[in-house]
């Protein structure tokens, strides 16, 4: 019984049961874009962000924190996806950017020599790491077995 | 009365969710808690079974085991204080906080460690707490450790990661120890830190909530107090708000009590009497934050250890810290291990770097430096009345932490390490061999290394000096005579070892005082 209780399902990326609540369309392609650079597996074959809920599990934290720290986080993509012509002189917003060139965005911001720019990125990298490594199907990769005695993933919720 | 009461767990524990107060309410009691951790908690119970009216009010939700599953995401913003995010202001100092029926309690480690008698006698020495030596505090510990079955660790439940470091310090002569802890029948799925499925882990959600609630306390979730109402030198009214998920205000709640107890923690203590504006002619409020600054060093094995397994903490290395002799200095050294959000989220950088130290995971020791702190920040609050919260480790302590880190980088590697890893936003790695002075090169400054704290502590302080501290050595505000303060905020100063007993204990003494002198104490 207890080998049994620990049986994880293998669960593959579906579909989320609500759409977005906090973040937009437009946000969810600036993080997605975030999210993928900061979990860069290179060629180790691991799921692509878009391939998961990241971003569904992102928006589900957003709603439930402070509504004033949604703004901000609603900002700073903004921010980031206007700010390469500032942080490393190129004309171009964030996502049109090549992988090494928003890696430097990213690792500008981390540098910051403002505590502002520094948080920033923090909160960035927390979120992102949030929401992939909370993924079933990422797991594999890093040999977690997830659950000891799973249970259905709570229900999504839905903007007051 | 506009509320509807919950049922919840084997223990039929009635309390009362926000989603269940439809209307305002307008509440009266003998003695309102605020706050339902190992401080709230034991108060509440203890009340309750000596005859008291008691209504406890708790700002996070009321979860069961049901509720609790094993998922980082899910877990997090249910468990912890902002989703487990809370941090000062400069974000250098990461605070872990619990935020439910049962506040960290329901998502601690267990380690059970009486109040250290060096620090009892300096509290006595430097604070004048003459009524708080460690045979005062005897009767106390005994109750609270039979309620919580505190007992040892045994030796089929220490896993992995702990034996690994238990190895590596015996081979290096370093004094460490098997702990006691509050489990019983434990599975060792090693899913504590999310709270426990199998209601194995004895927190005051499954102790004293459902025993305060048996004598009759009712408790009422998801009711944030936002300010304490005094004329001249009482409480008259507590001032609560009802919120719903999403942190939006639904109802408010008024309880007019002849006594008042704040359990909120040692950040939501001082805020709480900072936005009311009272108990504070010291000035001493929200200052001398010691929180237990901590630093996790990773150790790469070539083996299997899942640290994540098991029970996560049950070795305890003392070997840095005398407080016989120093009762001011030392660290201890603590194995830690992560899930993976937590891990990934702690780990430095980003990309590809950080990925490949992902693929590691289940190959990964954890081993934290945990500071007995002198340090002191501080808990105001902002315009808004929500806490800012500032702290930063002194140079003196800076020292001590680079020697505890090349400490733990020793004991990593003495047990079988084949890299170990310090945790600056560049990281150091180190190999086998390798000259620790690299650590030396790169000091411990702000920013640039995580810090975390699951123990703050000291915001509220005792003494019997008014004009150094909040409460005197029965927890009794100098200031406003029917309040009580009682949670790791009125350690007057760090504690030194984890805190779970001590604040349990500190609240069942005071307990016991508060009945036996109810009607005096309300006069």
């Amino acid at each position: 019984m207890v080998a049994l209780a620990r049986l994880r399902p293998v669960l593959a990326a579906v579909e989320p049961a609500v759409g977005l609540q906090v973040l937009s369309t437009g946000d969810a392609a600036i993080f997605t874009a975030i999210a993928s650079r900061m979990v860069d597996s290179g060629g180790a074959g691991f799921p692509k962000v878009s391939e998961t809920q990241t971003i569904h599990v992102i928006d589900q934290t957003l709603l439930v924190i402070d509504p004033s720290l949604q703004s901000q986080v609603r900002w700073l993509l903004k921010i980031v996806q206007y700010c390469p012509p500032v942080v490393i002189r190129r004309l171009s917003t964030f996502t049109s950017l090549s992988d090494a060139e928003q890696d430097d965005v990213l690792r500008a911001w981390s540098r910051s020599n403002y505590e502002i720019g520094r948080l920033g990125f923090r909160a960035l990298k927390n979120l992102s790491m949030l929401g992939y490594y909370s993924q079933d199907v990422v797991w594999p990769f890093i040999h977690y077995r997830g659950p000891w005695a799973p249970r259905a993933r709570k229900a999504a919720r839905l903007a007051p | 009365m506009g509320a509807a009461g919950a049922e919840g767990g084997a223990t039929r524990t009635m309390i009362t969710k926000g989603s269940q107060i439809t209307s305002d309410l307008q509440l009266k009691a003998e003695v309102c808690v605020i706050g339902t951790g190992a401080g709230g908690a034991v108060i509440a119970k203890e009340l309750a079974e000596a005859g008291r009216d008691v209504i406890v009010l708790e700002q996070g939700g009321y979860y069961t085991k049901e509720d609790f599953t094993q998922r980082e995401d899910e877990m997090m913003p249910l468990l912890y204080e902002d989703g487990g995010q809370r941090a000062t202001t400069d974000g250098s100092l990461l605070i872990l906080q619990g935020r439910n029926v049962g506040g960290s309690t329901v998502h601690n480690l267990c380690y059970c460690f009486r109040t250290p008698k060096p620090i009892l006698e300096k509290w006595k020495r430097e604070d004048g707490l003459r009524d708080l030596s460690y045979d005062d505090l005897v009767p106390s510990f005994e109750r609270v450790e039979k309620m919580l079955k505190v007992k040892d660790i045994k030796p089929h439940e220490v896993n992995t990661l702990n034996n690994k470091l238990r190895e590596g310090c015996e081979k290096l002569g370093y004094h460490g120890l098997i702990a006691q802890h509050n489990r019983e029948n434990c599975t060792t799925s090693g899913f504590c830190l999310l709270g426990c499925p199998f209601d194995a882990k004895q927190s005051m959600l499954i102790t004293y909530i459902p025993a305060a609630s048996k004598a009759g306390a009712r408790i009422y979730a998801n009711c944030a107090v936002d300010r304490l109402v005094a004329v001249e030198d009482r409480v008259r009214r507590v001032e609560a708000s009802v919120l719903d998920d999403f942190g939006r205000v639904q109802h408010k709640v008024n309880v007019e009590a002849s006594l008042v107890v704040l359990s909120a923690g040692a950040i939501n203590s001082p805020q709480i009497l900072l936005k009311s504006g009272i108990a504070n002619s010291s000035g001493q409020v929200g200052k001398n934050l010691h929180v237990h600054p901590s630093v996790v060093l990773a150790g790469i094995y070539d083996e299997d250890i899942n640290g994540y397994t098991g029970v996560p903490q049950s070795y305890y290395i003392d070997e840095f810290i005398d407080l016989e002799k120093d009762p001011n200095s030392g660290y201890i050294l603590m194995p830690v291990f992560g899930f993976p959000v937590t891990t990934a989220a702690q780990l430095p950088g980003f990309g590809r770097e950080h990925t490949e130290i992902m693929q590691s995971f289940h190959r990964m020791v954890g081993l934290l430096v945990l500071m007995h702190d002198q340090s002191a920040g501080e808990v105001r609050i902002n315009r808004a009345g929500k806490p800012e919260i500032s702290y930063s480790v002194s140079a003196k302590e800076q020292k001590l932490f680079v020697e505890g880190m090349k400490h733990c980088a020793e004991i990593l590697f003495a047990s079988g390490a084949r890299k170990v890893m310090v945790p600056y936003e560049d990281p150091l790695w180190l190999k086998p061999g390798d000259a620790l002075s690299a650590v030396d090169a790169r000091g411990l400054r702000s920013n640039e290394i995580q810090i975390a704290s699951t123990h703050p502590q000291s915001t509220c302080r005792m003494g019997e000096d008014p004009k150094r501290s909040v409460v005197n050595s029965w927890c009794r505000s100098h200031d406003v005579k029917n309040l009580f303060v009682c949670d790791m905020s009125v350690f007057p100063s760090s504690l030194g070892a984890p805190p779970q007993i001590t604040t349990a204990s500190l609240a069942d003494r005071t307990a016991h005082y508060i009945a036996q002198n109810f009607a005096t104490l309300v006069a």
